[in-house]
């Protein structure tokens, strides 16, 4: 159990401390930035010191590196830095204290216990040419990786609560950020609504202790979408909200294998800005593509031996691939790529609905089963969600540019989510959207992208002045 | 600004709350995690997760060099054991090119009950489901810590996995045996003999 408090510890501080020293000083923020920032350090040293087959040293090689982060850092910092340790501390305690020593662990699931398998593989340094198939690619690469740092033989139990800590404390960071001049008790009304909608469905609350990629994932799309928000809003990429995405892109594209898809589908509204500099775009564009090459050349992906390239060939490819909308006779297109992209998907999907109708079926209902009717341990969630979505909108013209981008990431994300999920069966001839019941991916899906539903619904709920009684004022 | 005049705030406001009234009070009350628990260790959370693709992890738990035959396809005869799994926890070896034995007819299931030490279920090709029980078998007082276990079909019984699920009527399935070489020479005869 010591194992792991000063294993979570180091990681809670030392993330936190190179948060700071790149620039990311803001309270609410330091514990996922540094989490994310974990993330790139860990799968970069785990990958290049896979190819030497001495992955032993990633481990211990990170623990320095975050040792390290956290001496200088608290050296030059003094005092400035204390909050964000103390934060961080806490939530790292919380952590290793609900799992070791009350014994909460997460719902039992065949996906878990893959992703433990992988976990013990990369605990005992054994081959990761092993891992050469289709199981493996859909478990995930930084999840398990974080959840080999445990004590030997052993799983980062506390990882997991952890993560969704972070998750949490982005959450506030988000509201600040996109609500910083609102008043503080329509926030407060907001959130309280909101949580009682989260804090009553089970799904939620399974997501804190589920050995699974998707909170993980969920940290990477919330903190990519919100400083594309803010900074299509304040027409300025920060340096802190460029690294903010890259960090982001990255952490969702090694998570979850549809992490990437997610993460191109919320980027969108900012490539698509006439202002921003192709030097921005290649950077956030590379972070996702980086990862997820780094993540299948690692693992030795049956996707790259489909194609009968090394590793370092596809990877160039890729990555080289991924920077085309960075070219100046790409921006007409690229401009214009969110209608295009929204109505695009979702004309897909609707022509997939009409042409395997058939084969879809089965899976239409169980998207109502497990959202509508109970089986997805959802409730009533999304009924009310939907409901506070609605009653937060205006016409057109009246929204804020904030809650605009997040209502278009919204759609694109479910309407994306459908879509991935149709391919991942279609890539083998039987398109699917899914089966009944809480452990069905489609359905587990739903929790990377919750969080920010809820704050696209608070945005709305916050920033309708109907809802604040100002058209009975207009009248009178 | 008059909030309360606002029908908007009255309905969100009812809708969060009629949400989670009815989240807590009358749909689905299934936790969301568990508690009490003080298992850790990787290879021993597998084992008492009775999980499907779990015996090449349980097997190595027991034994310090594992090899098996007679495991054949499961999408044919056989059944699954899963490649990967075989990799990670280190199987020594794992010959597929036969089906398991079939011994309904050698022995009864009552000798080798004595001995089963661990049963789950596991990927087969049936009739009415994709899952098949599987026993794994040894005897206890060998220490012998180097093993080869024979995959083998012993019988057609209920599948187990379907007693956890209420409403749901236990289907017929066909039940498969790791068991230990030894214990097989033992109680059978010799394995090569079919």
């Amino acid at each position: 159990m010591l194992t792991e408090f000063a294993v979570l510890i180091l990681l809670a501080l030392g993330g936190a401390a190179i948060a700071w020293q790149l620039g990311i000083r803001n309270l609410w923020l330091s514990v996922p930035a540094g989490l994310m920032i974990t993330v790139v350090v860990r799968d970069v040293l785990f990958a290049t010191m896979n190819m030497v087959n001495q992955r032993w040293i990633g481990a211990f090689a990170l623990f320095g590196i975050l040792a390290l982060g956290l001496i200088v850092s608290a050296w030059q910092a003094g005092k400035g830095l204390y909050k964000n340790l103390l934060l961080g501390t806490a939530i790292a305690v919380l952590a290793v204290i609900s799992t070791r020593l009350i014994g909460f662990t997460g719902t039992p699931h065949g996906d878990s216990l893959w992703i433990l398998s992988f976990a013990h593989l990369f605990d005992i340094n054994g081959n990761i040419a092993f891992l050469n198939g289709h199981t493996a690619i859909k478990r995930g690469f930084s999840y398990p990786l974080l959840l080999s740092l445990g004590p030997s033989g052993q799983y980062l139990s506390g990882i997991t609560p952890f993560i969704y800590g972070a998750l949490c404390s982005l959450i506030v960071w988000a509201v600040r950020s996109l609500l910083p001049t609102a008043p503080r008790k329509r926030v407060l009304w907001g959130a309280v609504a909101l949580a009682a909608i989260t804090l009553s469905t089970v799904m939620p609350l399974r997501a804190i202790f589920y050995i699974n990629g998707h909170t993980l994932t969920a940290v990477g799309m919330l903190a990519a979408a919100v400083a594309v928000v803010v900074a299509v809003r304040d027409y300025h990429l920060s340096r802190e909200n460029l690294l903010i995405i890259c960090l982001g892109a990255f952490t969702a594209s090694t998570s979850r294998i549809e992490g990437i898809v997610m993460i191109a589908i919320i980027v969108l509204p900012l490539l698509a800005q006439n202002w921003i500099r192709r030097r921005e775009i290649m950077w956030i564009i590379s972070s996702a593509t980086v990862g997820l090459s780094i993540w299948l050349s690692t693992y030795h992906s049956y996707i790259i031996h489909a194609t009968h390239l090394p590793w370092y060939v596809f990877s160039a490819i890729f990555v080289g691939a991924g920077l085309l909308p960075a070219l100046k006779i790409f921006d007409w297109i690229r401009v214009r790529i969110m209608p295009i992209a929204l109505y695009g998907m979702l004309a897909i999907f609707l022509a997939a609905e009409v042409v395997f109708h058939t084969a879809l079926r089965k899976g239409n209902q169980a998207i109502y089963d497990n959202l509508l009717g109970g089986s997805g341990r959802w409730g009533w969630a999304f009924v009310g969600l939907v409901v506070l979505l609605i009653i937060g909108l205006r016409k057109l013209k009246d929204l804020s540019a904030e809650h605009r981008i997040l209502l278009w990431t919204t759609s694109a994300i479910i309407v994306g989510s459908l879509l991935t999920k149709m391919l991942d069966g279609g890539q083998f001839g039987h398109p699917t959207l899914g089966r009944t019941g809480w452990s069905d991916s489609l359905n587990r899906m739903w929790l990377q992208s919750f969080a920010i539903f809820l704050v696209t619904a608070l945005v709305g709920l916050v920033q309708n002045e109907k809802i604040w009684g100002a058209e009975v004022k207009t009248k009178g | 600004m008059n909030t309360l005049k606002s029908w908007r705030f009255w309905v969100a406001t009812l809708a969060a709350a009629v949400t989670a009234f009815l989240n807590l009070f009358v749909l689905d009350h299934s936790l969301p995690f568990i508690g009490h628990n003080k298992t850790f260790g990787i290879n021993r959370v597998i084992e008492h997760s009775q999980w499907v693709e779990g015996a090449p992890v349980v097997l190595t738990n027991h034994f310090s060099q594992v090899s098996v035959n007679h495991i054949g396809s499961r999408f044919g005869k056989g059944f699954g054991f899963e490649s990967e799994l075989i990799g990670i926890f280190k199987v020594h070896s794992v010959d597929r090119s036969q089906n398991p034995i079939d011994i309904r007819d050698k022995i009864s299931m009552k000798a080798l009950l004595h001995y089963r030490h661990y049963e789950t279920t596991t990927h087969c090709k049936g009739s009415q489901t994709k899952y098949c029980n599987l026993w794994i078998v040894w005897d206890g007082g060998n220490s012998a810590p180097y093993r080869t276990f024979i995959g083998t079909k012993v019988a057609d019984s209920l599948l187990l996995s379907d007693f956890d699920q209420p409403h749901r009527v236990p289907r017929m399935v066909g039940t498969f045996m790791l068991l230990d070489s030894n214990l097989y020479r033992n109680l059978i005869g010799d394995p090569n003999a079919n």
